[in-house]
């Protein structure tokens, strides 16, 4: 009887201590679960505490001029601030991101939180937007985007800027044009023409632009005659190249007197050569949107790559009577009243596998149909206010120089939609902005 | 013997019940999160008064710039359908998350809530488990209840999940969570 009462309490004994371990075991979890939790809201509290950081120093003048240089900003400004070490409790604070568009009451701040206890980990991230434009944040062409929100100079101005830096190494003025599409193309004006005028016009955002005094043999083509050139770049992810998809886009003021002497040569906008060398194909743009100031006729062209040239050529003389931009004295151009009273226009082209569609202010204005097949390859990047040809002969008037003010000119990769392009001509006059908090 | 076998498995029940409860509570208070986080994205970019499209007791619609499935802000209207729909998953009943009428699909969002929420395991994508019911009402900006969708300026979610315990089949675990959602967005636009 007692063996047997002794082999019971034994077993009954290991019976217990085994739930009692299995129990420990899970109890054991329950740490897990609460640490877990806690730090959630510890998490929590340190976003609010890292977005409401962000948002002071986004409205305080000491922190701008310090780290992003005084306002009214240049550009689309985009700065982080990354910490090493900013704990808070159990979270450590790891950056804060500032985007400002343009001036300092247009912003959007981003905080970027985790944190760590007993082996949880947690992260958590909160952005808030004031004022910041649609514009800013998406349908940006992804190529390349020329926004001219830089004051830069040309000519002598640049000269005299050269010199300075020169002397007073440090002092380089930034006199880069900005391809804001995210791939840097680098772009060069070739130009002794006025220097890119401050023109407070072009959206709420837009502050400069670029005049192209077209012609050639003038008072300040001491250097050549105005144009910009991007250079094509490989190396980019997103070059310029014209497939069986893209988009051409840009917003001008077009004079449509044209220069006194060289009145029927205008005028290049957006000019992609298909081959510049080649005397059958120099006038056969891979792309292009230029203005034929003979007949008022605005061209949006195509050649595929079978040679053959696709062209949509609409009448276009938005400004009537009001007709010249610029004024001439002798051969110094001068910019006259008639340029506030203009409206910015856009100029758009698509293209995709055949089917070429062009675009003024947004709106349709024909669909030209080829064969379903690419555009002619481009090799030669894009030129803007001339076309671009390298064949010897034909004078200066084979370039069709532009005369007039451009802005906003880019590239997508791909063929836009009618409710795109009239969205992105919105979005550049009247750019919708957003606020709004994500934490 | 009988005392000490009837004290070993009632400790053991109610352990593993204290156990379930815990975890349940856990994985409420992420869910919650996960829908707070979801609802509070309502209105981003959107008039104030035509945030709401459909306002159910058992259902909510609402419009926003931000695409919840690609975790970006868009220029374009999205529109949340959050609702449960029931015998979709062995687990109970679901909370669907549908994004201008499409279930949620991208992995690599899903993983980011995995990582936001750190251990929130579903296993469907924008699915949330273990649900029996959900229930809305409405409130307008001076927290009075409405029905009316231009008014609602926030939402409260109650939320029950129910889930079978190991070997506690025939009694399943309930735990309730009721969450007051503010369409901050909306708010701030009324601010302007």
């Amino acid at each position: 009887m007692g063996r047997a009462m002794l082999i019971f309490v034994i077993l009954m004994t290991t019976i217990f201590a085994g739930v009692l371990i299995n129990l420990n075991n899970k109890l054991s979890e329950m740490p897990t679960v609460l640490v877990r939790n806690t730090l959630m809201r510890e998490a929590e509290n340190v976003s609010d505490f890292a977005l409401r950081n962000a948002i002071r120093n986004a409205n305080s003048a000491a922190f701008l001029n310090y780290h992003l240089g005084t306002p009214p900003f240049t550009d689309d400004v985009h700065h982080t601030q990354v910490f090493t070490d900013y704990k808070v409790g159990n979270c450590i604070i790891d950056s804060l991101q500032y985007s400002f568009y343009n001036d300092e009451d247009h912003y959007e701040v981003g905080s970027y939180v985790r944190g760590e206890l007993q082996g949880i980990k947690v992260g958590r991230s909160a952005k808030m937007a004031f004022d910041y434009p649609f514009q800013g944040l998406s349908s940006r062409p992804n190529v390349l985007y020329l926004e001219m929100e830089r004051l830069i100079l040309t000519g002598l101005l640049k000269a005299l800027s050269d010199f300075i830096t020169w002397l007073i190494p440090g002092a380089a003025y930034n006199n880069d044009v900005t391809d804001t599409s995210g791939n840097n193309h680098t772009t060069t004006i070739y130009s002794e023409a006025l220097l890119a005028a401050t023109i407070p016009w072009g959206g709420a955002y837009s502050r400069y632009c670029v005049p192209f005094l077209g012609g050639y043999e003038g008072w300040f083509d001491l250097f050549g005659a105005t144009h910009m050139v991007v250079a094509r770049d490989t190396t980019v992810a997103n070059p310029i190249q014209t497939d069986s998809s893209f988009s051409l886009l840009c917003f001008a003021k077009i004079d449509n007197a044209g220069r006194p002497g060289h009145v029927n040569e205008q005028g290049t906008l957006l000019w992609i050569p298909s081959d510049p060398h080649s005397n059958d194909l120099k006038n056969k743009p891979s792309a292009a949107i230029w203005f034929n100031q003979s007949d008022k006729t605005m061209h949006f062209t195509v050649t595929q790559e079978d040679e053959t040239m696709l062209d949509l050529s609409v009448d276009h003389d938005s400004y009537g009577t009001r007709s010249n931009i610029f004024s001439w004295f002798f051969s110094i151009p001068i910019l006259n009243s008639n340029l506030e009273q203009y409206p910015w226009n856009s100029y758009g082209l698509s293209y995709n596998n055949g089917i070429l569609k062009g675009y003024i202010n947004g709106v349709r204005v024909g669909t030209v149909t080829g064969d379903a097949i690419s555009a002619y390859h481009s090799e030669y990047g894009m030129s803007l206010g001339r076309r671009d040809i390298r064949t010897a002969g034909g004078g200066v008037s084979k370039y069709r120089y532009f005369l007039g003010l451009m802005d906003q000119m880019g590239m997508h990769d791909r063929a836009l939609v009618d409710s795109e392009m009239q969205g992105w001509h919105n979005g550049v006059l009247h750019p919708a902005t957003i606020m709004y908090v994500r934490d | 013997m009988v005392m000490i076998f009837t004290f070993t498995t009632q400790l053991s029940e109610t352990t593993q019940r204290a156990i379930y409860t815990s975890t349940m509570i856990d994985y409420m208070d992420q869910a919650g999160t996960k829908i707070n986080a979801l609802v509070a994205l309502a209105g981003i970019g959107i008039d104030e008064d035509e945030v709401v499209v459909t306002a159910d007791s058992t259902r909510l619609v609402f419009k926003t710039m931000w695409s919840y499935d690609n975790d970006v802000l868009t220029n374009a209207e999205h529109t949340i359908d959050l609702s449960v729909e029931t015998g979709m998953s062995d687990l109970g009943n679901v909370i669907t998350i549908k994004q201008d009428g499409a279930l949620l699909s991208n992995p690599a969002y899903v993983s980011y809530i995995d990582t936001y929420i750190d251990s929130l395991k579903v296993k469907y994508y924008g699915y949330i488990l273990y649900v029996e019911s959900m229930k809305f009402e409405y409130f307008d900006e001076d927290d009075n209840l409405t029905d009316e969708e231009e008014d609602i300026r926030s939402a409260g979610i109650e939320l029950t999940f129910k889930r079978d315990a190991v070997g506690l089949v025939s009694r399943p675990l309930r735990t309730s969570l009721y969450i007051r959602c503010f369409f901050m967005n909306s708010y701030m636009r009324m601010g302007v």
